[in-house]
């Protein structure tokens, strides 16, 4: 059974033709060709079956009135049915704002206490090293830089390489992450240089000026979030805040009544 | 459709904005067939279709000053239209749900035996009906709208394309791929098909 004729020039008239649809000059002229083109009447034919058999469908009787009552048109009509709240737009907007949040409490707290800083180096197997002052110079004269525990991965992956520089107060070069690069000045007042970011270049690309002492092959800059219970953080991070709070709690009311409306 | 004793769609219309609900009533009687049935095939589902056929009618009533004229069944099967469209996503949302595809438990069934028709002649009706169900509901909601409007209840393109508001090149093309899908998938059930109608070329 074949029911359609690939590349046939005139496919899209059929249908318009067995609807009636086409104007009496085209009609005229398709039928003209029809009678010398037996591929065009079998597809009239054809588009002419299928059609009657889906209007061969059953209409089926109303299964009561619809009729509008006093009381149906005095209840108020639902609010949101008129104009669908574009959800996916709150949902954008929450996510952008707890981001933003993360990112501005990272960046917020990292120059705020002195004694809890560190910088170390994880390579892919999880293992944590503190970088020592002979592999940043800068860290030689901080005081207490503990070794960074393995409790913030996933921080790990949000900081940006510029995050643990500032406090080498030298160079570095190919951080290994292909995030933003972060200013200093805004990274930290304290920096001493320059901070280069490898973008776009893996971990594996990590230059060996930024790798631990037996530069592991395939190193990523890393810090700790474990340290960012500091106290008092910028402004700047509680209105961010405050912002993604409200941000999910909105969305979570709408999707509250979403849900419930459904 | 209407004959000289009852008064014109526009008439009702007019009353109806004038806030009579006995007009709109009026309406409601004469295109709830249409409404109700353009529900059912779009959403495949008797009960969910009874409740948009019903918010389609409440809707109209509400929009009543908004509307500017035309075709008053046109401009029901839009409203009946969307609110399928908006049972449909509600439905998608809260995932697979229980439709005419099915087998119904109760083995209730849209399409109502004939009592005049004898049992072989109504069970191939149904699996025709059935499949031909099944194949509609498996086009994009706009092609399946198209093709409806059309074959179902034969609206013409224009009139297809008021309701739809989409263009009547949009409408063509709708009309056109929704039938193309439709022809692969009813040619690959011979044996249903070809029992009653030859749809090869």
């Amino acid at each position: 059974m074949r029911l359609t004729l690939p590349g046939h020039r005139h496919r899209h008239l059929i249908d318009a033709f067995v609807d009636g649809e086409l104007a009496p000059a085209s009609a005229a002229r398709f039928e003209a060709h029809m009678a010398g083109c037996p591929r065009c009447r079998a597809s009239v034919e054809a588009a002419s079956e299928l059609k009657q058999t889906f209007a061969s469908l059953t209409t089926v009787p109303v299964p009561r009135s619809f009729r509008l009552s006093a009381g149906m048109i005095a209840a108020p009509a639902p609010p949101l049915a008129a104009t669908p709240i574009p959800l996916v737009l709150v949902r954008v907007a929450a996510a952008a704002s707890v981001a933003a949040f993360a990112f501005a409490a990272t960046l917020g707290l990292a120059p705020g206490r002195d004694g809890d800083r560190s910088t170390a180096f994880r390579d892919e197997a999880g293992t944590l090293e503190s970088a020592s002052a002979k592999d940043a110079p800068g860290m030689a004269e901080i005081s207490g830089a503990a070794p960074l525990t393995d409790s913030s991965a996933n921080d790990a992956e949000l900081t940006p390489p510029g995050i643990a520089s500032p406090l080498n107060g030298g160079d570095v070069a190919g951080a290994g992450m292909a995030t933003s690069v972060v200013p200093v000045s805004t990274a930290s007042p304290r920096t001493g240089g320059d901070v280069h970011s490898a973008g776009g270049a893996g971990p594996a690309s990590a230059s060996p000026a930024a790798a631990p002492e037996p530069a592991a092959p395939s190193s990523a800059l890393s810090r700790s979030g474990s340290e960012s219970t500091g106290d008092g953080g910028p402004p700047r991070v509680v209105v961010l805040g405050l912002i993604a709070l409200a941000a999910v709690a909105i969305l979570s009311i709408l999707e509250f009544r979403r849900r419930g409306t459904s | 459709m209407t004959d000289a004793l009852e008064p014109s769609d526009e008439h009702l219309v007019s009353l109806s904005k004038d806030g009579s609900l006995d007009a709109f009533n009026s309406l409601v009687d004469r295109y709830q067939g249409p409404v109700y049935n353009l529900c059912l095939r779009l959403i495949a589902d008797p009960g969910a279709a009874e409740d948009a056929a019903q918010e389609a009618f409440l809707s109209a009533f509400r929009a009543i000053n908004r509307f500017e004229g035309g075709n008053v069944r046109s401009w029901l099967l839009r409203i009946a239209a969307n609110q399928s469209k908006d049972e449909l996503r509600r439905r998608a949302r809260r995932g697979p749900q229980e439709s005419l595809s099915a087998p119904r438990p109760d083995g209730q069934s849209i399409d109502l035996p004939d009592p005049a028709e004898n049992q072989q002649a109504y069970v191939e009706r149904m699996a025709v009906g059935f499949e031909i169900q099944q194949a509609l509901l498996s086009l994009p909601f706009e092609q399946r709208q198209a093709v409806i409007l059309s074959d179902l209840h034969g609206l013409h393109y224009e009139e297809i394309a008021t309701s739809t508001g989409a263009s009547v090149g949009t409408v063509k093309s709708r009309i056109h791929r929704g039938r193309e899908r439709l022809r692969v998938m009813i040619s690959a059930q011979p044996e249903l098909f070809g029992r009653s109608r030859r749809l090869d070329g």
